[in-house]
């Protein structure tokens, strides 16, 4: 009955909360500057807290625990998220600025006097960039802003057309759609293997809350039972089969959020998840730099210092080294395996750097979709291999555990 | 509309004696139905024709077969003031449409995570009155012993009470939903949900975002700011965000910059604010200033959508799974309870 009345008195300040929000929201246009809107949202949610918490004192089951758990998490979730959100907002206003160090300078004197935090911090390091005589990309990067590849590459490229030029702001928003993209393709597979842990876990608590009881009857009855193996395997020896599948959920689930990290893969050519996108970076940067610059080992070299990717920079320098020793430059990429041998063919037709250019932006939109038309294909057949296998353990483990009680009723209970 | 819907040739033969705006202006309104939301379709596409027939605007306006929602009835009669309303009414839906992307987005981020919690809820709730409902009619007591049957009657108890919970909170949330719907104005709804956590800031971006693309397609065929803003105020109609721009058009008389009236209105925020920074340093494009703020605010919110969709559905994954995992431990409680009967039988 506590918990009836409880709910009732809680849900008072509520009601109250409302109905001053609703009076006095109803002609509020304008941000309210008295603090009566602010106080009523506070009464409201300190009254929900502490009745939640002595809710939580009288009666805490483990259910609640688990809850408190999830909450935790989900806030950490979004202050993590949150610290991602500000970066990207951060680069979006520095590339709407379009370089113009007027607008940036009032961007950081408004986030130094009105921002707080992440945003605070960074506007800081901006204007000590600025000031410090940076061109604004490298003073994006110098302040932090520019910590995904696309991010940094097109800064980079920026350097070699101090006016900055739509193709590479182009680049840079049409790659960080895509890294978007893959990132929740991966987030994909990541929920898959939390809500199959949490299956599994679910399967195995349900298992482990019986396990005792036929234990004891195993040890009890069992005699009297043909397939007494079976029994004995199952219900004394069964903890095996609870962690096995346990374990490979968590290093599934563990391996998917390590993807998260580009920081980490980037580092790691393994991860072939990352591989095409790469590459089609790559191509972007030297269609873009040959646009700029039509000696291809410059270019190369540009790429690669613009690039912070190990791997695909050492690469391209080794192919502008080729190329500076007169080899043609499709055959130096396809060397590098930067280029497959059929778009280095492809490319080799074109007589001219624009032309080049057109070819290598066509050769990396392709690639891209290509990467992604995979990515998709293969995140979504994972899913439902994780769904399927993980389906098929709980069932074996019901099937078997009815089938031991089928067994067990007709020989016993007569 | 039997007048209007002759044949294609005597159509055809009505148009090639009209001005040439006429077609041209009947060909963006047709353009800016294919635009709009189901509802103002159908009002569109009969401007198009009566202004394709040889009627004026005026008429058109005026003419008692025109039942526009109030919406775009205001919107048509201020591009109208303005001198090109077709041309204004296309560039209104073209970034209308572009904004309701954007609101699609928010919206499916919501609706699978709301739908999987209902449903999970709906079923636990059906479950747990389905045992409640069991244990109350049959007359299994006697085949228990007295331990099981306290431990069992324990567990229904619970279950009794979680149930009550679940009815009360979803009643509750009825009752506020209702209250809402019909106690609150257009204004105090758009405050409440601009205020909900988590959908409340990329809501409000997206309705900023919205006003500012207005603004901008508005302030290339008006200079001065001040009437271009009680344009845009008449172009909403009822819309809160006309009492909004009335708001900002006031602060702009009294000697506010636009970026500092738009502040303070409840749309804005702290990270709203710097877009709007951008607005009051134009160089000589105020139309691209404006327009580049809308676009910024827009990625914003949807990078916070984005955000959303990931995490909500996980967040609500986890709590699913806790519930089944709670009704499951009930149900297993009860089992047990049944093989113990199974134990005392033999």
């Amino acid at each position: 009955m506590i918990f009836l009345i409880a709910n009732w008195v809680m849900l008072i300040p509520v009601a109250c909360g409302l109905a001053i929000s609703l009076v006095l929201s109803s002609d509020m246009v304008e941000r309210p500057q008295d603090s009566w809107v602010r106080l009523s949202l506070r009464i409201t949610v300190w009254t929900l807290l502490i009745f939640a918490l002595i809710g939580f004192c009288l009666r805490a089951t483990p259910l609640h625990f688990f809850w408190i758990i999830v909450l935790l998490a989900f806030a950490s979730a979004c202050w993590i998220w949150n610290y991602r959100f500000a970066r990207h907002a951060l680069m979006l206003v520095v590339l709407a600025t379009r370089g113009d160090t007027q607008r940036l300078m009032a961007v950081t004197h408004y986030l130094l006097s009105e921002g707080r935090g992440y945003w605070r911090r960074k506007a800081w390091r901006l204007r000590a960039a600025l000031a410090a005589s940076y061109h604004w990309s490298a003073a994006a990067t110098q302040a932090g802003l520019a910590t995904e590849a696309q991010t940094r590459l097109a800064l980079g490229l920026l350097k070699h057309d101090p006016g900055g030029t739509q193709t590479v702001r182009d680049m840079l928003t049409e790659g960080t759609v895509q890294r978007i993209a893959l990132i929740r393709m991966t987030h994909r597979l990541v929920a898959a293997s939390v809500s199959l842990l949490a299956l599994a876990a679910f399967g195995a608590t349900t298992v482990l809350l019986i396990m005792p009881t036929m234990g004891k009857m195993a040890q009890d009855y069992g005699h009297m039972i043909s397939d007494r193996g079976l029994w004995q395997t199952l219900f004394l020896d069964g903890h095996v089969y609870l962690w096995f599948p346990l374990i490979i959920w968590l290093v599934v689930g563990l391996i998917s959020v390590i993807l998260l990290f580009p920081r980490l893969t980037r580092h790691i050519p393994l991860v072939w998840l990352d591989m095409g996108y790469y590459r089609g970076l790559t191509l972007q940067g030297c269609a873009c730099m040959l646009r700029i610059n039509p000696r291809a080992a410059d270019v190369c070299r540009a790429v690669a210092e613009a690039l912070p990717i190990p791997l695909w920079s050492a690469r391209l320098r080794l192919a502008a080294s080729a190329i500076d020793a007169g080899m043609p430059a499709p055959q130096a990429l396809n060397q590098q395996r930067i280029l497959h041998a059929d778009e280095a063919r492809v490319l080799a037709l074109g007589r001219t750097p624009q032309a080049w250019a057109w070819t290598l932006e066509e050769i990396a939109r392709t690639q891209r979709e290509r990467s992604m038309a995979r990515l998709d294909l293969g995140s979504q057949i994972a899913s439902v291999l994780i769904v399927l296998i993980s389906g098929g353990l709980i069932a074996v483990l019901a099937v078997a555990l009815l089938g031991s009680l089928t067994n067990w009723v007709l020989h016993v209970v007569p | 509309m039997s007048d209007t819907e002759s044949s294609p040739t005597a159509v055809h033969t009505a148009a090639a004696a009209l001005p040439a705006s006429g077609h041209l202006d009947a060909l963006r309104l047709s353009l800016a139905a294919q635009l709009a939301p189901s509802g103002w379709r159908k009002s569109l596409h009969w401007l198009a024709q009566q202004i394709a027939a040889g009627c004026t605007w005026e008429d058109a306006l005026h003419h008692g077969d025109w039942h526009p929602p109030a919406t775009l009835h205001a919107l048509v009669a201020t591009a109208l003031a303005s001198g090109q309303p077709a041309l204004i009414v296309l560039e209104v839906l073209e970034s209308r449409a572009h904004t309701q992307r954007s609101w699609r987005t928010l919206l499916s981020s919501l609706a699978y995570p709301l739908v999987l919690l209902v449903i999970a809820l709906g079923l636990t709730g059906f479950t747990m009155f389905m045992i409640c409902q069991a244990f109350d009619s049959s007359s299994v007591d006697p085949l228990f012993g007295i331990r099981d049957i306290e431990q069992v009657n324990l567990v229904v108890a619970d279950l009794r009470h979680t149930l009550y919970g679940i009815g009360i909170t979803m009643a509750w949330f009825a009752l506020l939903v209702i209250t809402i719907g019909l106690l609150a104005t257009p204004l105090a709804r758009f405050n409440l949900l601009g205020h909900i956590p988590l959908f409340g800031k990329p809501f409000r971006w997206l309705a900023l975002g919205d006003f500012l693309a207005r603004l901008a397609v508005f302030s290339r065929h008006q200079a001065t700011l001040s009437p271009l803003l009680q344009t845009v105020a008449a172009s909403y109609g009822n819309d809160p965000l006309s009492m909004i721009a009335d708001r900002v058009s006031l602060r702009i008389a009294e000697g506010m910059s636009l970026h500092q009236a738009l502040h303070r209105t409840i749309l804005s925020d702290r990270q709203a604010g710097v877009a709007l920074t951008l607005i009051d340093l134009q160089t000589n494009d105020f139309s691209q200033s404006v327009t580049e703020a809308s676009q910024l605010l827009e990625q914003m919110a949807c990078q916070t959508c984005e955000r959303l969709s990931f995490l909500l559905p996980l967040f609500v994954l986890l709590l699913v799974a806790s519930l089944m995992w709670a009704t499951w431990s009930v149900c297993s409680l009860i089992l047990m309870a049944g093989f113990s009967l199974l134990s005392s039988l033999i």
